[in-house]
């Protein structure tokens, strides 16, 4: 009977770990975030679920419906983004990238730049949409979280006409 | 359906704004035999769709299904059950509770699992570092404790369209790469059928 409950509770308390682990944010691109967040080399952009919720309550005029539905499901964004030896920062990026969690979705390599998309997953809603560039001037690494609409997503830039590298670059100098 | 119209819903296609009729209406055009030269090296793609939900069980499959079960039910016939045996009332509650207990302890090591970032001071869930009147937001970063780089919901939001229109673009570029990569191929198809 001892053994039972000795059983019983070595269960539980493995049951209770795993959900704790499940729920933990330590996560590598976290851990990369961590690393880097306070480092001089790297432009940090981060907007937490919190920020999120106080933007649904700012006026949304001159905002696509695309737009406004995709920015109403995300959670939460993380931008890093650096000129100083990009290379480096990519490599050890994509080494830190778990690709059982991280799917690749996409890789765009062109003359400026390449870019890495990795999602990850649940059934078939996307949670977490990662964008890792590399160019000659600099390394970003951007993490969206929330229920991400790929098809949404890529409407975007067609609904504002935008095409091009541009924005891209706007965004690193921020 | 007419061609111009099967291109039409093909440009949907690669872009990934076709509904499920319409990608129906692919699948059934590429099923004809004669198709246009240059659509040819797009049709793998939609036989693969269909030959994918085709597949069924071989011939023989339910025979060797039942052979192995009663293979397997002659093989325990000595042990605890046998066959044609009525669970009894007893057996069934057991079997319920231990998988009612199960449920129950999965649930509760959930719910904890949940509630312990709650609990401590997260993602504006409140402690030091809360949103209140403009104060900054302690964002709980795995491994380091992130503050929100922004204050201004404005200001936030001009960032993250910002964000999501870059992160637009460069997905576009990748769908315009696909695209050109097929045409690449379609024109290498021509060259060897000479179509």
């Amino acid at each position: 009977m001892n053994l039972i409950k000795l059983r019983t509770w070595g269960l539980l308390l493995s049951l209770l770990l795993a959900g704790r682990t499940g729920f933990a944010q330590d996560d590598a691109i976290g851990k990369f975030f961590g690393k880097y967040v306070d480092d001089d080399r790297f432009t940090v952009v981060s907007i937490s679920p919190k920020m999120f919720r106080l933007m649904s309550k700012i006026r949304w005029d001159s905002v696509s419906s695309d737009l406004k539905e995709t920015v109403g499901k995300l959670q939460s964004l993380r931008i890093l983004s650096t000129s100083a030896t990009p290379m480096t920062f990519y490599k050890e990026a994509l080494e830190k990238i778990d690709r059982k969690e991280y799917e690749e979705l996409i890789t765009v390599r062109s003359k400026q730049d390449n870019v890495h998309f990795m999602v990850k997953e649940s059934g078939n809603t996307i949670h977490e949409l990662l964008m890792i560039s590399v160019g000659d001037d600099g390394f970003t690494l951007v993490s969206f979280v929330g229920d991400i609409d790929l098809d949404k997503l890529a409407r975007l830039s067609a609904d504002m006409g935008i095409k091009g590298m541009e924005n891209l670059k706007d965004v690193k100098r921020k | 359906m007419e061609q111009s119209k099967i291109r039409a819903l093909l440009d949907k296609y690669w872009k990934a704004e076709t509904s499920v009729e319409e990608e129906r209406a692919l699948a059934e055009f590429f099923r004809q035999p004669e198709i246009p030269g240059d659509l040819e090296p797009v049709r793998g793609l939609f036989q693969w769709r269909e030959e994918e939900a085709e597949l069924r069980p071989g011939a023989g499959f339910d025979r060797r299904m039942l052979e192995r079960i009663e293979g397997m039910e002659s093989e325990g016939g000595g042990g605890e059950r046998v066959r044609g045996e009525v669970m009894s009332v007893g057996m069934v509650v057991r079997g319920f509770s231990i998988r009612f207990a199960a449920a129950a302890a999965i649930i509760l090591c959930l719910g904890i699992g949940l509630l312990i970032p709650m609990i401590s001071p997260g993602p504006g869930q409140g402690g030091p570092g809360s949103a209140g009147g403009g104060v900054p937001v302690a964002e709980v970063a795995p491994a380091a404790a992130v503050k929100d780089t922004y204050t201004d919901p404005n200001k936030a939001l001009a960032v993250v369209r910002r964000a999501l229109l870059v992160a637009s673009v460069r997905l576009n570029e990748g769908n315009h790469i696909t695209q050109r990569n097929i045409t690449r191929l379609h024109d290498s198809w021509q060259a060897v059928t000479g179509d």
